[in-house]
């Protein structure tokens, strides 16, 4: 079989899951006690996420996927 | 002052180009004493700077504009002095001052908001009018209902829409402080902006930011309703926040 341009549409890099536990924390609190506002019962699980986000480094900008690097030069030894 | 511009035009004087030498030293000097600003906004008033360390950026900075070769060897060079010790029969505790920056980063984010063509000094005189109006309508200090205010308004998350496929999914993400106390400042300018009889009261964009914050205090706001609503949105779509 022969492919004249060995190519692939790659994935988007997935945005990344900053403080995912006191987040999911947060919106199970809000299921629950139905307080969206975060007033009363879910005051604390809000704080929590809150003091999370301020110590949280981001990380930086991620690169785009290499797949197609790698294709286009592993293209020769596949003939 | 454009750097480009300023090379251009004074590298035909050879003094010019010295004294602008001598600035970027000194400006090298004074930003290395720019403490890091953290990403948040603090609750409590952060340490800039300390007196010693000032002292010494303004020995060096004149040490370095008069010009002489040797004007850093005191600083670099210095004997550690051996503090001495008064002996006072009563105790004395000395009490650490703790300066506090400039200006409030919140006030700061405010006025960066409102600003328009780059006019800072403008905005932060309606910034300090919404001071004023608060303090005027409350009797309380202001920078506190301001923040109360800010902090009560502001989203916790926000909802991002994600393609997975041909399904179109909405992930909730948390804000961090920064991006929480803009859109909070965002929604409360859209309400204020809008002149209208009926909707708000004051004859100033001040007056009415001060009257708008008040009410989400009180807790009858649209800001409130708004925010309400991305929670919710993000309460149904949970499920989504830990995926990928």
């Amino acid at each position: 079989m022969h492919i004249a341009k060995l190519k692939v549409r790659p994935k988007k890099n997935p945005p990344v899951n900053l403080c995912a536990r006191e987040l999911t924390t947060m919106l199970s609190c809000w299921a629950a006690s139905n307080d969206v506002m975060s007033t009363g019962a879910c005051a604390e699980a809000s704080s929590a996420l809150f003091q999370c986000m301020r110590e949280t480094p981001f990380k930086g900008k991620q690169h785009k996927p290499t797949i197609n690097y790698h294709l286009a030069r592993l293209r020769k030894s596949l003939k | 002052m454009r750097a480009g511009h300023f090379d251009r035009y004074n590298l035909h004087f050879p003094e010019r180009r010295r004294r602008r030498r001598r600035r970027v030293e000194m400006l090298s000097v004074l930003r290395s004493i720019r403490v890091g600003l953290p990403r948040h906004l603090p609750n409590q008033r952060s340490l800039s700077t300390t007196p010693d360390h000032m002292g010494k950026v303004m020995r060096t900075v004149s040490a370095l504009t008069t010009g002489t070769d040797n004007a850093l060897d005191d600083v670099i060079a210095a004997p550690k002095e051996e503090p001495e010790i008064i002996e006072v029969p009563v105790a004395y505790t000395p009490q650490f001052m703790t300066l506090p920056p400039a200006e409030d980063p919140l006030l700061h984010l405010f006025t960066s908001y409102i600003m328009l063509h780059g006019e800072r000094e403008k905005a932060s005189k309606t910034t300090s009018r919404v001071l004023l109006y608060l303090h005027a309508y409350t009797r309380q200090p202001p920078l506190e209902i301001f923040r109360q205010a800010l902090h009560m308004a502001a989203p916790a998350v926000r909802c991002m829409n994600q393609r997975r496929g041909a399904k179109a999914i909405v992930k909730p993400v948390p804000l961090s402080e920064k991006q929480r106390m803009r859109k909070a400042i965002e929604w409360i300018w859209e309400v204020v902006n809008v002149r209208s009889k009926s909707a708000t009261i004051g004859k100033t964009l001040a007056e009415r930011t001060a009257r708008e914050m008040i009410k989400i205090l009180n807790g009858d706001s649209s800001v409130l309703k708004k925010k309400e609503e991305i929670h919710k949105v993000a309460m149904a779509n949970r499920g989504a926040a830990r995926g990928r």
